[in-house]
């Protein structure tokens, strides 16, 4: 079964994929999240990211997802932009509870869990990644 | 303006990684993951037992891998030279993006990365985790699904080629010395490259001395340990063997009188042992 305060509706989807651009569906608060998700990604001492991916790259992104906080609940992000986060995300995916700053590590299950669920929507399905939020029986066969 | 004098070659660029963060993290145990808190990868067999507060169950301990015996920063850049990179069970991939060299031994649980852009600045990372094969492999696979237009992945396999992993570090090595500008640490500065802000930097390999409140920490230790040379048939004198955790003990015993002495508290406070009180008096001027 998942926590008891995991966030069990997405809150990043994917809307479309428009040539090299991925185009999301995004509240401001949650690309607030992703802001310091990424920030917090490139300085963090949880896992190796750095190894996976530098922290001035993720910077970079970064500053291209605070430029679009004005877009109302619209992200659009190239792929390798895309990728990037998705990279952090493998990074630190395997770390439990995960601590960013005075967020609820819910917030960064779902986080990672909707960039996986659009990399694999995008992509064939990876048997190496898993959703860190289980639910029902899955939830207890993935265990 | 690159500075000529300093050269990047495999002995000083596994030295930073050896002497650097991984040293701290995956020997010393100075991990965040409840699991491997307190352990020496490279050593135990498997992780901790941990209490996980948020699910509120116990996380059983899971297989590391077999006990490679790696103790000091020299058995570590030993084993990275000697059997890591020369391992058939090595398999490896080069960034398509920044020429870093990510490596995996599926047999030890290891992965290292050779990067000369990480942020600590000592060329990359050597660790094992619970699940390091499946984290490797899932960069590796997104990797393949995403690269851009005109970018090549470049994988290889030591069962292939005995020297691939070798001749990949080698290769980013050359690349390095010979083309400098392509390698900046920050684009914005032309010096910043790896000769100059890295190889340039007066404190010893993989650590700043700016950052470090301890002086003579287990980093700098020369030599190796007992368990290591013996399982590998090294020749040291028995004399020479080093015990890290003596080391370590002491190091922070130093740092410890160190940051008081900084921050103005009275030495009789701490109970300085007759060998530690000559640090003491040098400490000011050292720092």
């Amino acid at each position: 079964m998942a926590y008891k305060g995991a966030i069990l509706e997405p809150k990043i989807t994917l809307e479309s994929v428009d040539g090299d651009d991925i185009i999301m569906n995004a509240s401001p608060e949650w690309k607030q999240k992703l802001v310091d998700f990424l920030k917090y990604a490139a300085t963090t001492d949880d896992a190796e990211v750095d190894c996976i991916v530098p922290s001035f790259a993720l910077d970079e992104v970064r500053s291209e997802v605070s430029r679009q906080m004005q877009r109302g609940d619209c992200l659009v992000l190239s792929r390798n932009y895309f990728s990037k986060i998705s990279l952090a995300f493998i990074a630190l995916g395997n770390f439990p509870g995960c601590a960013m700053y005075d967020y609820s590590p819910d917030d960064f299950d779902r986080l990672h869990d909707d960039f996986l669920n659009i990399s694999n929507s995008d992509s064939s399905k990876s048997p190496y990644r898993s959703l860190r939020i289980k639910t029902g029986l899955k939830g207890e066969f993935d265990g | 303006m690159v500075n000529q004098s300093f050269s990047l070659n495999i002995e000083n660029l596994v030295e930073y990684i050896t002497r650097g963060h991984a040293f701290d993290k995956h020997i010393l145990g100075y991990d965040c993951d409840p699991a491997m808190k307190r352990i020496n990868a490279f050593r135990a067999e498997s992780s901790n037992r941990y209490f996980d507060d948020r699910n509120e169950q116990w996380v059983e301990s899971k297989d590391l891998g077999d006990d490679l015996f790696i103790e000091t920063p020299d058995d570590l850049a030993d084993y990275i030279l000697n059997h890591f990179l020369k391992s058939e069970h090595t398999i490896g991939y080069v960034s398509p993006e920044y020429g870093s060299v990510s490596l995996l031994n599926t047999k030890d649980n290891v992965a290292a990365h050779f990067s000369w852009n990480d942020g600590l600045h000592d060329f990359g990372s050597i660790y094992r985790y619970p699940e390091t094969d499946n984290r490797f492999l899932a960069t590796l696979e997104h990797l393949q699904g995403n690269l851009l237009p005109g970018q090549t992945l470049q994988e290889f396999n030591n069962a292939d080629d005995p020297d691939a992993a070798m001749k990949a570090v080698e290769k980013l090595i050359e690349d390095i010395n010979d083309h400098p500008q392509n390698y900046l640490l920050d684009s914005r500065y032309p010096d910043s490259t790896v000769q100059n802000w890295v190889l340039g930097n007066a404190a010893r390999p993989g650590r700043n001395w700016d950052f470090d409140e301890i002086w003579n920490a287990p980093h700098n230790v020369k030599g190796h340990s007992q368990a290591y040379a013996e399982h590998h048939g090294l020749d040291v004198d028995p004399e020479a063997y080093v015990c890290i955790q003596s080391e370590n003990d002491k190091a922070l015993d130093i740092g410890r009188i160190s940051k008081s002495l900084r921050s103005g508290r009275v030495l009789r406070e701490i109970n300085l042992g007759p060998s530690l009180e000559f640090e003491a008096t040098i400490a000011p001027e050292a720092a």
